[in-house]
């Protein structure tokens, strides 16, 4: 969890120094991209709360998640539909339910703890 | 501090999701944004109608502070008369509504009925001046850019003047006058004159008809001032 933060603030920073832009054109499809990668970090973060994480699940789920969220909506724009729409719904829905989950998790966690320590 | 596979990942992953963002939060911040061509074409349109109208703005603001200028030169100046400032706006004053005699190069139209033989049952309406005649032809002066005219005599001016039908005479600032019209303007003698003889213009058709329509460009017209009364019982 704290790993995770660290990681997203040293990549602004990063980020914010490199001498590199995207075109202006392509900047909806790195948002739904953006998107796809942070519903898959927090379902990764979620997996491991659970004890059920997998490396190589993990990893192609962060590329070819984010690869078809952008394929998708630069095919919708192409054809005149807003495919984007049903990524941003479905990531932005699973997003909310995966902070919901690990939410819970670590409420649990730190009542154990304080339950283990007023034991002892 | 040791990190374990899962823990590497993790690093790995949210190291590029945050440079993604911060790459996309450098974009959408940039000041750009996208447009359709169509969307610029217009945009660009809309720029020029508002540097035009900056500019005509700008224009104003300058006369407007020239004649501020003037004031307040006229105010502070022991030696230049305020009066006088006054006096001069006036007279331009004056100039402009035409109730003074102005002087200038222009045209001299002679308008006179026709002296052609009425062919059977037509009316000698068809060979006559009329008002009309006389209202359009003002108007055709007025358009290429007559800055006084008279006719008889009798000033034209924008909001006083009559040209009225009165049977065979017109009526022109309550005067009654028979043919021949004399019609005066000042202005430039080429675009006067062409105004009257230019192909499709009224005086054209006028002549058309058989009316007598003649031009004759002067360098030095008089033209009298106003002479009828100026005032309003309705404007306040």
């Amino acid at each position: 969890m704290i790993i995770a933060i660290i990681g997203v603030i040293l990549g602004i920073v990063i980020g914010l120094y490199l001498p590199f832009e995207f075109t202006t054109i392509s900047s909806l499809y790195v948002s739904v991209g953006i998107l796809a990668a942070i519903d898959s970090i927090l379902g990764a973060l979620r997996a491991s709360f659970e004890n059920r994480f997998d490396g190589i699940v993990f990893l192609t789920g962060f590329f070819i998640n984010a690869l078809v969220a952008i394929a998708l909506s630069y095919i919708g724009d192409k054809l005149g539909v807003p495919i984007y729409y049903a990524a941003i719904f479905v990531f932005g829905t699973r997003m909310f339910n995966n902070i919901g989950i690990i939410r819970n998790e670590s409420i649990d966690k730190i009542r154990e703890k304080n339950r283990n320590k007023s034991k002892s | 501090m040791r990190l374990s596979s899962f823990q590497k990942l993790i690093l790995f992953l949210t190291l590029l999701l945050g440079i993604m963002i911060a790459i996309q939060y450098r974009i959408t911040n940039a000041g750009f944004k996208y447009m359709s061509i169509k969307e610029m074409y217009a945009n660009s349109i809309e720029l020029d109608v508002q540097r035009a109208e900056v500019d005509q703005l700008h224009g104003k603001i300058e006369a407007l502070e020239t004649q501020i200028k003037a004031y307040q030169t006229a105010n502070e100046n022991e030696r230049v008369n305020f009066e006088n400032v006054l006096s001069d706006e006036l007279e331009n004053a004056q100039l402009i509504s035409g109730l003074t005699d102005v002087v200038g190069p222009g045209v001299v139209i002679i308008v006179d009925d026709g002296t052609r033989e009425l062919n059977v049952n037509e009316s000698p309406n068809n060979i006559m001046v009329h008002d009309l005649d006389i209202r359009a032809m003002v108007d055709d002066l007025r358009n290429a850019g007559a800055e006084a005219i008279s006719i008889n005599g009798q000033r034209v001016i924008f909001n006083k003047s009559n040209i009225q039908c009165t049977g065979p005479t017109i009526k022109i600032n309550d005067q009654i006058y028979a043919p021949p019209y004399i019609i005066t303007a000042i202005g430039d003698r080429m675009y006067l004159e062409s105004a009257i003889n230019a192909p499709g213009s009224y005086s054209e058709s006028l002549r058309n008809w058989g009316v007598y329509v003649e031009v004759n460009t002067s360098i030095s017209i008089t033209i009298p001032a106003f002479s009828g009364e100026v005032n309003y019982k309705y404007l306040y």
